[in-house]
């Protein structure tokens, strides 16, 4: 179409209605102003996906080996590269209004698209796109052997000084730079910052008697040395020790914990007698029944392959850093430190026993047998 | 996909085994014709089912199918993670090793036992020290010669066993394949390896929230297998575990074994490191237990020592671990001829003067821990068992490497703390900065060498987006188009800072890497450049057709063309009433040569056509009736019909006015008509 009004005045006019009048037209005709692709990418670009190490990183000696750092993101940084990424090929002053025009609008698609980066990257189909105000955006670096040894940890940061659910920060971002960095962002400031172990690799283990040399001592009603303690299986307390304190009272009404011995092989002491240990644990957990009469405690025999499990579990070990001293002011990180108290056995940690339902089994017969590579048949 | 179970909840369960193990399968469909009993007694309607007819119900159909698996070897991505790390150095004395796979099924997809039992799973995991195992690897080691292993090197023939069934059953390629795999003496294995009724104890499968995790490719559903070693790591030792492949090899399992009742005394060879031990103490404390407070206080060190020394003689049942450090393959090297056969324990000189602390006494000769001994004398081969290995890592137990200690060592290592040149690095430097640096450094900036478009060789800040304390964003510096533009000048320090216009250049730069992005991008402008011209040229034409439509909008105009046809039926009419558009021309100057062309005259007209005086002026569209009869092309002086809308009008009403008094106007026609056809009639 021929236009009605030469170059001059034309972008005379762009300079002049611009921002308003074009968000209005822009609105008008699409539901979002940036297409999908775009926002998806500049959403990864503010959350430094692709980024060289250099940049995030320039001096080694900010992240030595086996340290942790945290940050604020700086907003104007990113914004910046967003800036860049959509300055290409921007060469006439047309591009130039455009680019004012949008702005502002980028930013606030942007400030929401990346909070969903990662709830999409989990699951593809997910299409939640709830809006919310873009906070303050912080994170760590975590350059350790932890990172390239326990292959998915766990992080969780709360605003506030309790971990409740409703004080935890959302994850935006959580990705191995290298064999042995971590990088962690979070959705706003956080006071408690926890890193524990993956509770799909936790580890089964036995309590072990000492000697003052720090031998492994038998005695007679431990012979190999090894004890474990028993676990609740079900309930409220399932995952906790039978007999726990908290606060110097039992969360279950069971005065006593009980600790089973565990039978190893005479061939090899280092050698668990797996079948042995399952009838000492099975003969262990009826006594407990029977001392409780059946109002705490649950359990029916005979015991499940699940349940042995639950009994032979070593919890993870949660380490915790959190601010020292004075609570932060409002919006600031804290000055992050170890929290010195042992907490590897007081994770709130709950587990379950339970048998595939059928439904389960169906979708497995379809992910089982769902289409490979075919091969001739023999 | 049925959800997640909650966070930080796992759910076990027993076991997953798939609905048809990996195997060759047929499948034979058969059609068969049933007779419902409502039928059979023919009163309803229905023909009865002629069985004897000729049209025979299919044959069976019979197809093969085949289910793979992993088998011989593991895909690295079926391992989401171990336990003990690998090469991890740490006090793992008191965890079992365990291997965490990605699909829940594998352990289950096929079996040790040769019958088909569903939860028997065919994985192991199996910890040895470094010095009790012989690691086999490619391109030596083959599914052959590991299925078809000689018990000893000395016998000649391979026993009839799971291991040989199982390799009849396998392809040529099949059995060429190269794989990994272990070799220990059959002694060890039988001592060490789970019972076949303990192989569904030590496997599981638990469900977790990936919620808080890294992402890792396929687990976002949560679902893992876990496979659980029997054997205890003891302090000081390096040792491999291996994750072998037990299928069809029940045979070689142990069936039972003798628990140890006798109760253990600290020995030497089971001794925790101290950083378990401090833990293991800790963690009593933790617990309140009263052994501490029961017991009386501990033995003197001499009677400890002691202790610790009498139980040797336990040990004197098992070979000592240097011992059989010398594998039988190397002793293969001698020729038989040689060596003098002898079955008693080996004997070795002891160096003079070594250390008398690692002195063991194993029936009554002495040997030292630490020098290799030196064999003079030949040893028969032990027995040897060969096991598939899909996965094998190593790992130590003498450092502080595990998850707590390392996190515990955070603090000393490499620090916590926010980005930036801590304190303690700044102070550490040679020369103590400046205040005014300080504030530059202590906020994350640091100083690099810069060298200027113009060669200027110079120091310059550079902070990246991680900083150590929060910084206001700013909105209002509305977008930059150039890099430079965010270059600034730190008025303190008078050095320039290069943060933002490094920042801008990055994403320019990954802007260009990306082809897609680019393209997108120019696709994405050209639509706002075409949206934008729109606008303009809207405004443009409401600017000059605001005074005929007040709510016209030029959009929808433009848009749609049809809406031209709308403008002008809509404006059509008040053109014609209100005369918009301005006085009458008369473009052909009819006008003035009116009174010389009589068919413009009304009378001339009235008289020829032999009309009445109205009709006549509806048809000419005369103006008045007094003057000229123009056509319609005038009106009162304010019309112009250049559409030709009002002689549509007239001659359209002038039209109607005839049909409305049809047998007025046209009934002479039709008498005459008649008249004339009359004459042929009959004809």
């Amino acid at each position: 179409m021929k236009s009605w009004s030469d170059s001059k005045s034309f972008i005379g006019k762009i300079n002049t209605l611009s921002i308003e009048n074009y968000a209005a037209s822009v609105n008008n005709t699409e539901a979002a102003p940036l297409p999908q692709h775009l926002s998806d990418w500049l959403g990864r670009l503010r959350l430094l996906y692709g980024m060289p190490f250099d940049y995030l990183v320039p001096d080694e000696r900010l992240l030595p080996t086996e340290s942790i750092r945290f940050f604020y993101i700086d907003r104007n940084w990113t914004d910046r590269m967003v800036d860049g990424a959509l300055s290409v090929g921007k060469t006439t002053s047309r591009e130039f209004a455009h680019h004012h025009a949008v702005f502002n609008q980028v930013v606030d698609v942007l400030d929401n698209e990346e909070r969903h980066i990662r709830t999409r990257l989990r699951d593809p189909k997910n299409s939640d796109r709830s809006s919310g105000t873009a906070a303050d955006m912080t994170g760590f670096l975590l350059r350790s052997q932890v990172v390239a040894g326990w292959t998915g940890l766990e992080v969780k940061a709360y605003r506030g000084e309790t971990t409740s659910p409703a004080n935890q920060l959302k994850l935006l971002r959580m990705d191995r730079l290298g064999p042995d960095i971590l990088l962690c962002l979070f959705d706003g400031i956080p006071d408690i910052v926890d890193i524990e172990e993956p509770r799909e690799g936790i580890q089964f283990g036995i309590d072990v008697n000492l000697d003052r040399h720090n031998n492994i001592e038998g005695d007679a009603d431990a012979p190999s040395g090894f004890t474990l303690k028993m676990r609740h299986m079900t309930g409220d307390h399932a995952g906790y020790e039978v007999g726990w304190k908290e606060d110097g009272s039992p969360i279950d009404n069971i005065a006593t914990s009980y600790a089973t011995s565990v039978p190893v092989r005479k061939a090899n002491p280092q050698v668990l007698h797996i079948t042995a240990l399952k009838e000492a644990i099975a003969t262990t957990l009826g006594e407990i029944k029977v001392a409780d009469g059946g109002d705490n405690f649950e359990y029916e025999a005979p015991l499940t392959a699940a349940e042995f499990s639950v009994q032979m579990l070593q919890f993870p070990y949660q380490q915790r850093f959190q601010g020292k001293g004075q609570p932060a002011p409002l919006d600031n990180m804290p000055v992050f430190d170890l929290l010195g108290q042992y907490s590897g056995a007081t994770i709130g940690i709950t587990t379950g026993i339970a048998r595939l339902t059928d439904q389960e089994r169906a979708m497995l017969t379809e992910e089982a047998f769902a289409p490979r590579t075919p091969r001739g048949v023999r | 996909m049925s959800s997640q179970p909650e966070k930080g909840s796992v759910i076990f369960y027993d076991s997953c085994p798939p609905p048809l193990k990996a195997d060759t399968y047929r499948l034979e469909v058969e059609q068969t014709l049933v007779e419902p009993a409502t039928l059979a007694n023919g009163d309803d309607g229905y023909e009865s089912i002629d069985k004897t007819s000729s049209k025979k119900l299919p044959e069976i159909q019979k197809s093969v199918f085949e289910i793979t698996g992993p088998q011989f070897l593991l895909p690295v991505d079926e391992i989401h993670s171990v336990y003990p790390p690998a090469n991890g150095d740490g006090p793992f004395e008191t965890r079992l090793p365990c291997v965490v796979l990605k699909r829940r099924t594998l352990p289950w997809e096929r079996t040790a036992s040769e019958s088909s039992d569903s939860t028997q799973p065919w994985l192991a995991l199996m910890l040895f020290s470094e010095d009790e195992v012989t690691l086999l690897d490619p391109p030596s080691c083959t599914v052959e010669s590991i299925l078809m292993h000689k018990p000893t090197s000395l016998s000649s023939v391979v026993p009839e066993s799971g291991a040989t069934r199982l390799f009849q059953g396998l392809s040529a390629s099949e059995r060429s394949k190269s794989c990994l795999g272990i070799e220990v003496t059959q002694a060890l294995f039988q001592e060490v390896a789970p019972l076949v009724s303990e192989l569904p104890l030590l496997t599981h499968v638990r469900r977790v929230n990936t919620e808080d995790k890294e992402l890792l490719g396929q687990d976002k559903d949560g679902w893992f297998s876990v496979v659980v070693g029997n054997r205890l790591p003891v302090s000081g030792k390096k040792y491999v575990a291996c994750l072998v492949s037990l299928e069809g090899r029940e045979d070689i399992l142990p069936t039972t074994h003798e628990i140890l009742t006798q109760p253990r005394v600290a020995t030497l060879g089971f001794t925790l490191s101290p950083e378990m031990a401090r833990r293991v103490q800790v963690k009593k404390q933790l617990y309140d237990n009263p052994r501490d407070s029961i017991n009386p206080p501990r033995l003197s060190t001499e009677i400890d020592e002691m202790r610790r020394i009498a139980p040797l003689a336990m040990l004197s049942t098992r070979p000592i671990s240097t011992l059989t450090a010398i594998t039988d393959s190397a002793l293969f090297n001698y020729s038989f001829s040689s060596l003098r056969l002898n079955n008693k324990t080996t004997t070795s000189d002891t160096t003079e003067g070594s250390n008398n602390l690692h002195r063991i006494i194993v029936e009554g000769e002495t040997l030292t821990r630490t020098a290799p001994p030196l064999v003079s004398v030949y040893q028969p081969p032990k027995p040897t068992v060969r096991l598939v290995c899909l996965a094998r890592w190593t790992f130590q137990c003498t450092g502080k490497g595990d998850f707590e200690g390392l996190m515990k060592a955070l603090p000393e290592a490499g620090g916590i703390g926010l980005m930036g040149m801590t304190a303690h690095q700044s102070t550490n430097s040679d020369t103590t900065p400046d205040s005014k640096y300080q504030v530059a450094l202590d906020s994350g900036h640091i100083p690099l060498n810069h060298q200027a478009r113009n060669g200027e060789q110079k120091t310059s800040f550079y902070r990246g987006p991680m900083v150590p304390v929060g910084v206001e964003r700013n909105t209002n510096e509305g977008p930059y188009h150039s890099s430079d533009q965010a270059r600034r000048i730190d008025p303190l320090t008078g050095l320039e800072n290069l943060g933002y216009a490094a920042a801008f250049e990055l994403g320019r730069l990954m802007a260009l890497n990306d082809a897609r992005f680019a393209l997108e991008l120019l696709k994405w402008r050209r639509k706002g450049h075409q949206r934008v011209s729109k606008l303009i040229n809207g405004i443009d034409i409401k600017a000059k057709l605001g005074l005929l439509m007040p709510d016209f909008n030029p959009n929808e105009f433009l848009n749609h063309r049809m809406l031209i046809e709308q403008l002008l039926d809509r404006i059509g009419p008040r053109i014609l009433e209100e005369g918009l558009l301005g006085p009458l021309t008369d473009p052909t100057g009819i006008l003035d040569i009116a009174d010389k062309m009589p068919g413009l005259d009304r009378n001339m007209v009235m008289e020829s056509l032999n009309l009445e005086a109205t009709q006549a002026n509806t048809l000419m569209g005369v103006d008045s009736p007094t003057g000229p009869a123009t056509g319609g092309l005038m009106n009162g002086g304010l019309l112009v019909d250049e559409l030709g809308l009002a002689t549509d009008a007239v001659l359209t009403g002038a039209f109607d006015a005839l049909l409305a008094n049809a047998d007025v106007e046209f009934g002479h026609l039709d008498v005459e008509h008649n008249a004339e056809l009359n004459g042929f009639e009959g004809i």
